[in-house]
C-alpha cells in the first residue's frame, strides 16, 4: 500500500486535519443562540437579528463575507484540513451549510446558470414539487426570474395551483411555506448565489408533486428523512429475523405518518406475528383513525386465511 | 400467542403508495436541497478482537 507523505505526516501530526474547521465555525453567538430557537420551533418574528439577515439589505451580505473571509486562506494553507461545512454539488447546484441546529439550517446555495441551462428538459412535464419546511432566501448575487406557485386547494390529490412571478436579483428575499408554497426557476443568468434559512418540517410530514397542467398529483413522499430512515431500518431488523425489536415497532405503528404507521404494521407482522397482530388489532379497534378501515379489512384477511388468526381476532377484537 | 409466520410481500399496501425521503420525479436540479435529499442507514458490524 502506499501512503501519500502528505497523509503520513497528517498520522504524526493530525492538527493540519482540525485547522479549517475551527477557523469555519463562525457564527456570532447570538446568531447561534436565535439559529438555536428556530431550529427548536420558534418563530422568526421573535429572533430578531435572524430576521434581520433575512430583511435588511447588508445584512445577508456581510453575514456571508464575514464567515467566508478566513476559509479560502485556511484551506489553501491545509487543503487536506477536514472542513466542517456540510457541502454538496451536482453540477447545477452547490451549496454548503455554515450552520445548523435542531431542525434549522442557514446555508449558502449557488446555481450555476450555464449548467442549469444546459440541465434542463423544456420537454419535460413540469411538475411543481411542494415540500414540508418553511424556507427564507436572501439572493446575494447575480439575476434570474422565477414564480412561486401557491396550492389553494384543501384535497391533497388535486392541487389548485396560483403563480407569482419574482425577480431573482441581488437583495430580493422570499419565503416559502413549502408545504403550500414553491419555487419554479425559469432563468437564471450566470452564477446565482442565495442565502438560505431552512427549517425542517416535524415528524409525519408529507411531500406531495403535481402536475402544473391539470393540477393532479403524480408523486408523493416522505416529507421527513427520520420516517424513511426508520423504515429501511425496520426492513433490515425484520431481515435479520431481530424479534426483540417487534415492540418498538408496534410503537412506530401508533405515531406518524399514515403511510409510516401502515409500513410499521407491515413489518412488525413479518417479524413478529402475534405482536403485529395485537398492534393491528388496536389499530382496527381505534376510532377516527385513517388507518382502522385498512386494518380491519387485513385482520379479517388474516383471520380467513388461518384459523390460528382467527382465533386470535375473537380474542384481541371481543375481549369478553 | 403462537400465531404463524408471515411473508411481507402477502401484506397489503395502502391505496396511495408514499415514496421515501427525497424521491421526487423530474426535479429541477437547480432546487434540489442542500441537505437531506438522501437517507443515510448506518449498520454496525461488531466483532470481537483477540487481545495480545
Amino acid at each position: 500500500m502506499r501512503l501519500d507523505p502528505a497523509i503520513a505526516a497528517l498520522l504524526a501530526d493530525p492538527a493540519p486535519v482540525a485547522g479549517a474547521s475551527s477557523a469555519a465555525s463562525g457564527l456570532a453567538p447570538r446568531l447561534a443562540k436565535e439559529l438555536a430557537r428556530f431550529g427548536g420551533g420558534e418563530g422568526l418574528d421573535h429572533l430578531p437579528t435572524l430576521a434581520e439577515t433575512f430583511s435588511a439589505t447588508e445584512a445577508a451580505a456581510s453575514l456571508t463575507t464575514a464567515l467566508l473571509r478566513s476559509t479560502p486562506t485556511t484551506l489553501s494553507a491545509a487543503p487536506l484540513a477536514y472542513w466542517s461545512w456540510r457541502h454538496f454539488s451536482n453540477g447545477v447546484l452547490h451549496s454548503a451549510v455554515i450552520a445548523a441546529s435542531g431542525r434549522a439550517s442557514l446555508s449558502l446555495v449557488l446555481i450555476d446558470g450555464a449548467a442549469w441551462s444546459a440541465a434542463r428538459d423544456s420537454a419535460a412535464p413540469e411538475w411543481i414539487a411542494f415540500q414540508p419546511g418553511e424556507l427564507h432566501a436572501a439572493i446575494l448575487a447575480g439575476s434570474g426570474a422565477a414564480r412561486i406557485m401557491r396550492n389553494d386547494s384543501a384535497d391533497p390529490a388535486r392541487a389548485v395551483l396560483v403563480s407569482r412571478p419574482l425577480r431573482l436579483e441581488n437583495g430580493a428575499r422570499y419565503r416559502l411555506d413549502g408545504e403550500r408554497e414553491a419555487l419554479v426557476l425559469d432563468a437564471v443568468d450566470g452564477p446565482l448565489l442565495t442565502l438560505r434559512l431552512h427549517r425542517r418540517a416535524e415528524r409525519g410530514a408529507i411531500a406531495r408533486q403535481y402536475d402544473a397542467a391539470d393540477g393532479r398529483m403524480v408523486h408523493q413522499a416522505a416529507g421527513d428523512a427520520g420516517a424513511s430512515r426508520a423504515e429501511l431500518a425496520m426492513a433490515l431488523l425484520r431481515a435479520m429475523g431481530r424479534a426483540d425489536a417487534a415492540p418498538l415497532f408496534a410503537r412506530r405503528a401508533r405515531e406518524g405518518s399514515s403511510a409510516a404507521r401502515w409500513q410499521a404494521l407491515r413489518e412488525c407482522l413479518a417479524l413478529d406475528s402475534a405482536v403485529g397482530f395485537a398492534a393491528l388489532a388496536e389499530t382496527a379497534r381505534r376510532v377516527g383513525d385513517p388507518l382502522a378501515g385498512p386494518a380491519r379489512a387485513l385482520v379479517d384477511t388474516l383471520a380467513a386465511r388461518d384459523p390460528a388468526f382467527d382465533h386470535a381476532r375473537e380474542t384481541l377484537l371481543c375481549p369478553a | 400467542m403462537k400465531l404463524p409466520k408471515i411473508d411481507i410481500s402477502s401484506l397489503p399496501d395502502l391505496d396511495v403508495l408514499t415514496g421515501v425521503f427525497g424521491s421526487l420525479k423530474h426535479f429541477d436540479p437547480g432546487l434540489a436541497s442542500s441537505n437531506d435529499l438522501i437517507v443515510v442507514l448506518m449498520v454496525y458490524l461488531y466483532e470481537t478482537m483477540p487481545l495480545r
